[in-house]
């Protein structure tokens, strides 16, 4: 046969034979499973922007970039040196101190303190810093648009989570969850790369290096993965590392590189995530403006207090 | 309601805007699914699960405007895994008839879709899934590297390996049938 005919053109015949719908029972059946099916939730989901056309958002863009161009220059720019090590150098305001919101659309420069986050922080920030929409007791999401950031790059995010519980198996998929995952033991940060290395090999860390956050000892890295090796592997775009105990996940995603530093405080296993936020794929602009904002990310964390206890505020 | 906003809508838990987004692509998709599994029942329980899955994975989608290529991704990985575990369970390979209408061209004989069909089945199911999102979906080779997640060279030489295999499978079984001829 394939001696007288295009093999192409006969599968091109060939494929086209065979149905083309589906049945009604099949399609309802789907629907039942999928009302039965909860939806993973996803903390970068309710990070996300409204859509907004892409005119609008160069327009805003261009607004913050006119009005962060002249905080920045003064006071970040000279400062702009990557560095693995943070630490507690930063005095906050002693005139400005406020309860941390998510309410707020956008920070006063002033400290923040929270006050029903798991592990109590205070943090200096300034009026460039926005909070995520959704504040829980495990998760505290800050971000910044930076005014020379790349054109698919809508921002850095800096955000705290404190798992619950890790998961120990690949992928973590949601039906095996509830029988497989296992309360967190580490009590280390050592204790927390360890298991990460083993439970997510298609995700690659470069060597974690020690650092001081707020005077407790860290490790911290950047992690790179293909979003083929997740999808390969787990069939989705992310890897679940962590449960923050409200229905949230902590899900590493491929493309764009994280900066993941774990810390111990007070028993419970922090993780501080430094990342691009991007509409899109990363690229390697991206890549290349990643220290810039690992370096703006730094100079929050150099205020970064944990404190045992709420503190009395100025409302 | 354009689909980007069904997707950034069912993204944000409304299952009535997921049943939407997905009820007219489910045909093509089970089309699809049936080109590479080549069985009716185990191209709807592919679909089905595919179809969950993204339900539930639906938040890892960044970017809404790419959700027909994240769904059509997540189908065929779901068919390559049906098609691998098929190939686990039994080496034997079932000749089934084929399901639906009768071909719509008058080239091929009954005799030709058997070889086909046969040939087809001897395939890795992830030299399966190019054939048919070339020649069926028909997508270009960088189509199917996007779609698969290989780099777009791979994905011509597998697709160039799999004419070779699929030629070479057709023109074996020529000549066995040639040869039980000859001794009949």
């Amino acid at each position: 046969m394939t001696h007288d005919r295009d093999i192409e053109r006969v599968l091109d015949l060939w494929f086209a034979d065979g149905p083309m719908e589906v049945s009604d029972r099949v399609f309802d059946e789907a629907v039942e499973r999928i009302h039965r099916q909860p939806q993973r939730r996803s903390w970068r989901f309710l990070w996300r922007e409204p859509n907004v056309s892409s005119p609008m958002r160069l327009a805003a863009a261009a607004v913050v970039a006119i009005v962060a161009v002249a905080v920045a220059a003064v006071l970040f720019y000279p400062r702009l040196t990557p560095t693995p090590a943070v630490g507690p150098t930063a005095s906050p305001s002693p005139t400005c101190l406020k309860p941390y919101s998510d309410q707020v659309t956008q920070f006063e420069d002033c400290t923040y303190t929270t006050t029903n986050f798991a592990v109590p922080l205070s943090i200096r920030l300034d009026s460039r810093w926005r909070p995520s929409q959704s504040f829980s007791q495990n998760w505290l999401g800050l971000r910044v648009v930076l005014p020379d950031a790349p054109a698919n790059v809508q921002a850095l995010s800096l955000d705290f989570f404190v798992l619950d519980r890790v998961f120990d198996t690949q992928c973590h998929r949601a039906d095996v969850i509830p029988g497989s995952s296992t309360k967190y033991k580490g009590a280390t940060p050592q204790d927390f790369w360890s298991w990460l290395g083993r439970s997510a090999p298609m995700v690659t860390f470069a060597t974690p290096l020690e650092v001081s956050v707020a005077g407790h000892r860290g490790l911290q890295a950047v992690s790179t993965t293909k979003v083929n090796q997740i999808v390969d592997a787990c069939q989705n775009g992310g890897v679940d590392i962590g449960d923050l105990g409200a229905g949230e996940w902590f899900i590493l995603f491929a493309e764009n590189p994280d900066r993941l530093t774990a810390v111990v405080v007070d028993g419970k296993t922090l993780l501080i995530n430094v990342r691009i936020d991007s509409g899109g794929p990363s690229d390697a602009s991206d890549a290349a403006y990643f220290p810039t904002l690992t370096a703006a990310a730094d100079q929050v964390l150099a205020s970064l207090e944990f404190r045992s206890a709420a503190p009395s505020v100025n409302p | 309601m354009v689909d980007r906003d069904l997707v950034e809508a069912a993204q944000r838990g409304d299952r009535e805007a997921y049943v939407d987004l997905i009820r007219p692509r489910a045909d093509h998709l089970f089309a699809v699914a049936h080109r590479i599994l080549r069985d009716v029942d185990r191209s709807e329980d592919a679909l089905q699960d595919a179809l969950v899955i993204a339900w539930r994975d639906l938040r890892a989608v960044r970017d809404p405007g790419r959700f027909d290529a994240w769904l059509r991704r997540l189908l065929v990985r779901v068919c390559i895994a049906h098609a691998t575990r098929e190939r686990r369970r039994s080496a034997k390979l079932r000749l089934l008839p084929a399901d639906g209408p009768a071909a719509p061209d008058h080239l091929l004989t009954v005799a030709d879709r058997d070889q086909l069909e046969r040939g087809f089945r001897r395939l890795p199911p992830d030299q399966r899934a190019i054939l048919v999102l070339h020649h069926f979906a028909g997508y270009a080779p960088a189509e199917i590297a996007e779609t698969l997640g290989i780099p777009p060279g791979t994905a011509r030489s597998r697709l160039h390996n799999a004419h070779r295999a699929m030629r070479a499978a057709l023109e074996a079984d020529a000549r066995v049938e040639a040869l039980g001829g000859r001794l009949a």
